[in-house]
């Protein structure tokens, strides 16, 4: 007796849930035609609804997802919040927008991913940058590396000063040849080879040499003390003679759990 | 751009809905001819444990940043 009543009591909440997917199906053509604000609502109810409703309603809101999915202003992933880090991506400055809306398809889509490995670095997720630097320098290869790099260091910047504003589609050529060059005026020192000064210096020398530039460019990443150092073994090498520069500019800043220091130095 | 997330309950519905359906290891396969389908940008199959269905052409991704970068910066 117990048994049949869950039976039937089952049986009435799927017709319950039945009346309302269709009632449901019913007032969102309704509001779906009067206020298409509401599609990924829209979208929700559907799936929520649809394996409960029969066949010739099934189609109705199969025809009424198509609308909405139509309208191109949702994502659906496993992954949303991956997803939503690329979608939402902005750039914090104009010139920089400006360079990003001049450049073709593919530098579009390296630039997308250097400024996302950016965010990521200013919350301190390290390794999740460095997931998609991986995967960058497996897709583009060097010439990807050094877009990601000249944003996630902000070397960017000085390509930005040197430009012509405003900027136009012209700025493909200078670009071009920065992103081609950019490892050769650039060093990416990493905390781990400090106590090899004499490599590092070597590599500064080799750089400064081999320069389209009047500058240098060098990048570390990590305590305040692997900072200290490097300034102090850049500060050295103009003492001993070793390199003729003159001047140098550090920049120390905040980023996630680590400073980055940022070096031009001016022959 | 709004964000949906997949997740065990919906999930047979959304393939569906795209005309998807699952494999015995979970990939995901065309309802019609019974073949993977293939990320146009990693060029590897599609795991219904890791993917996204991207605006503008129903174009199924595995989730990796330069999937997104590429669809987003073709389809804008």
């Amino acid at each position: 007796m117990i048994k049949d009543n869950q039976e039937s009591e089952k049986i009435d909440n799927k017709q319950n849930k039945l009346i309302l997917g269709i009632s449901v199906i019913q007032s969102l053509v309704t509001k779906f035609i009067s206020d298409p604000t509401q599609i990924l609502s829209g979208i929700k109810q559907i799936l929520f609804f649809y394996r409960l409703l029969p066949p010739e309603w099934k189609k109705k809101a199969f025809w009424i997802f198509e609308k909405l999915w139509n309208k191109k202003k949702v994502v659906i992933s496993t992954e949303p919040e991956r997803s939503e880090r690329v979608y939402n991506l902005t750039f914090d400055n104009d010139d920089l927008t400006q360079l990003y809306n001049s450049l073709p398809e593919i530098d579009q889509a390296i630039f997308l991913q250097g400024r996302e490995m950016q965010l990521l670095i200013q919350k301190g997720l390290h390794g999740d940058s460095d997931e998609i630097k991986q995967q960058v320098e497996k897709r583009y290869g060097q010439r990807g590396l050094n877009i990601v790099n000249m944003l996630t260091t902000n070397d960017i910047e000085y390509f930005i000063e040197e430009l012509k504003k405003p900027i136009t589609k012209e700025v493909e050529s200078v670009f071009n040849e920065w992103v081609n060059k950019y490892d050769s005026f650039t060093l990416l020192v990493s905390p781990t080879n400090l106590d090899k000064p004499q490599e590092i210096k070597n590599k500064i020398i080799a750089i400064a040499k081999n320069n389209f530039r009047k500058y240098v460019l060098i990048n570390l990443s990590g305590k305040i003390g692997d900072c200290t150092s490097l300034i102090n073994l850049i500060s050295e090498m103009k003492e001993k003679k070793e390199l003729n520069y003159s001047q140098f500019n550090p920049d120390i800043k905040e980023s996630g759990f680590c400073k980055s220091l940022r070096i031009k130095i001016e022959f | 751009m709004e964000f949906l997330q997949v997740n065990p309950s919906n999930k047979r519905v959304i393939l569906e809905l795209f005309s998807k359906v699952m494999d015995k290891e979970g990939f995901i396969l065309e309802k019609k001819s019974g073949k993977r389908i293939v990320c146009p940008y990693s060029k590897k199959e599609i795991h219904s444990d890791s993917f996204s269905i991207l605006p503008g052409s129903s174009t199924f991704v595995n989730n990796i940043s330069y999937c997104f970068a590429e669809h987003i910066t073709t389809h804008h």
